[in-house]
């Protein structure tokens, strides 16, 4: 799966922030620890313009972290 | 008999509720020579012959219909018959949480049809971004994508607790629907993780062996009735019973699309489509079968049945 790829500070700075009317920013780490951020389509079009930059953040393949069985 | 309008009436056919209104018509419009000189008054007897009455619904429908601005008729009528079959069969008082997942968007979507308030005290749903929301449910793309339902597992009693959700996809995945886990309690949803089921409702997490699910399709319920064993449900039907002795319900809330791990989404989140969910007190198997026809009747009403 392609996402964004986030600076420690770039997650931090939006991390848990509402951005529309039911929905906010989550930051999610992949196996080498760098967050990365998803978002749908719906998201992509309600996305306030403060928030336009994210839109221009290199986009990579997510790996996730190794599972552990069930955690 | 001619209107003069190129309307004509067969006054024969009209129904007896309307006679007595239909005679009154005929003798003004006959007093008028057998015309309509006056479109006002054409307009104003039609209106008695055929008023516009708003459809009536169930209060507690009509709250939920009015909060998540459902405009569309046979989605609010869906709505209304779901709220009435519940009530008729005994169950709406269990639920504390019902998220019947129609309008099409995040902010429809979001709100508890047993109690429609903008709150989180209502177990009204945020959504972390990555869900893609469509007139047939929502949908996370997994990663970690979850919703937060406010609701922890402690608001049921220990041995009397369900969640189900109704599953628009069909995969094999390792991942967990909805729920919520403290190593090494937990209250979820991961009946077909893999090949391998996990029926941990109120009980400390091990494995059940292999799923009896075969698809992950439809209407899934996981349910406790006692303190000594949790039963695993599809479409109504019981597909399987565990021993396991109930635990204190932990404190936690409830994530759907993911289940909640010590407040953070776990990993392995799920990518089902959701087109219902609920989360509520146990159910008898009679109930469960209740609760899945008028699940399923819904479905169907909105055409996203599967």
């Amino acid at each position: 799966m392609i996402g964004y790829k986030l600076t420690l500070e770039q997650k931090e700075a939006i991390q848990g922030v509402q951005f529309s009317d039911a929905t906010f920013f989550n930051c999610v780490e992949d196996i080498d620890g760098v967050c990365f951020l998803f978002l749908s389509e719906q998201d992509t079009n309600n996305l306030p313009t403060e928030y336009a930059y994210l839109l221009e953040l290199p986009q990579e393949e997510f790996v996730p972290p190794v599972q552990e069985d069930i955690i | 008999m001619g209107l003069g309008l190129g309307i004509s009436v067969d006054w024969a056919s009209l129904v007896p509720y309307y006679a007595r209104v239909a005679s009154a018509f005929k003798a003004r419009v006959e007093a008028d020579g057998g015309t309509v000189e006056s479109m006002s008054c054409l307009k104003a007897d039609l209106k008695v012959l055929n008023p516009i009455k708003p459809p009536t619904f169930d209060t507690d429908a009509q709250a939920f219909i009015t909060a998540a601005f459902i405009t569309d008729s046979t989605q609010q009528s869906a709505i209304d018959t779901l709220v009435v079959d519940l009530k008729d069969a005994g169950i709406w008082t269990k639920m504390k949480a019902i998220y019947p997942i129609v309008g099409g968007t995040a902010s429809s979507h979001k709100f508890n049809l047993k109690d429609p308030r903008d709150l989180d005290a209502a177990f009204r749903l945020t959504f972390s971004s990555g869900w893609t929301h469509s007139s047939n449910g929502m949908q996370p793309a997994g990663n970690g994508t979850f919703a937060n339902s406010y609701c922890n597992p402690n608001v049921m009693a220990q041995d009397s607790s369900h969640l189900s959700l109704y599953s628009r996809t069909n995969i094999s995945e390792s991942k967990v629907d909805m729920g919520a886990f403290i190593p090494t309690n937990g209250h979820y949803m991961a009946y077909k993780y893999g090949s391998v089921i996990y029926p941990t409702i109120n009980s400390q997490e091990e494995i059940g062996g292999t799923t009896p699910y075969t698809t992950t399709l439809g209407h899934i319920l996981g349910n406790r009735n006692n303190s000594t064993e949790s039963k695993f449900y599809q479409a109504g039907s019981l597909l399987a019973t565990y021993t396991r002795t109930s635990t204190t319900p932990i404190n936690i809330p409830i994530y759907l699309g993911a289940y909640n791990v010590n407040n953070l989404a776990g990993t392995n989140s799920s990518t089902k489509q959701f087109a219902f969910a609920s989360i509520g007190d146990g159910l008898s198997d009679s109930e469960v079968n209740a609760f899945n026809t008028s699940v399923q009747a819904f479905q169907t009403t909105l055409d996203r049945q599967v």
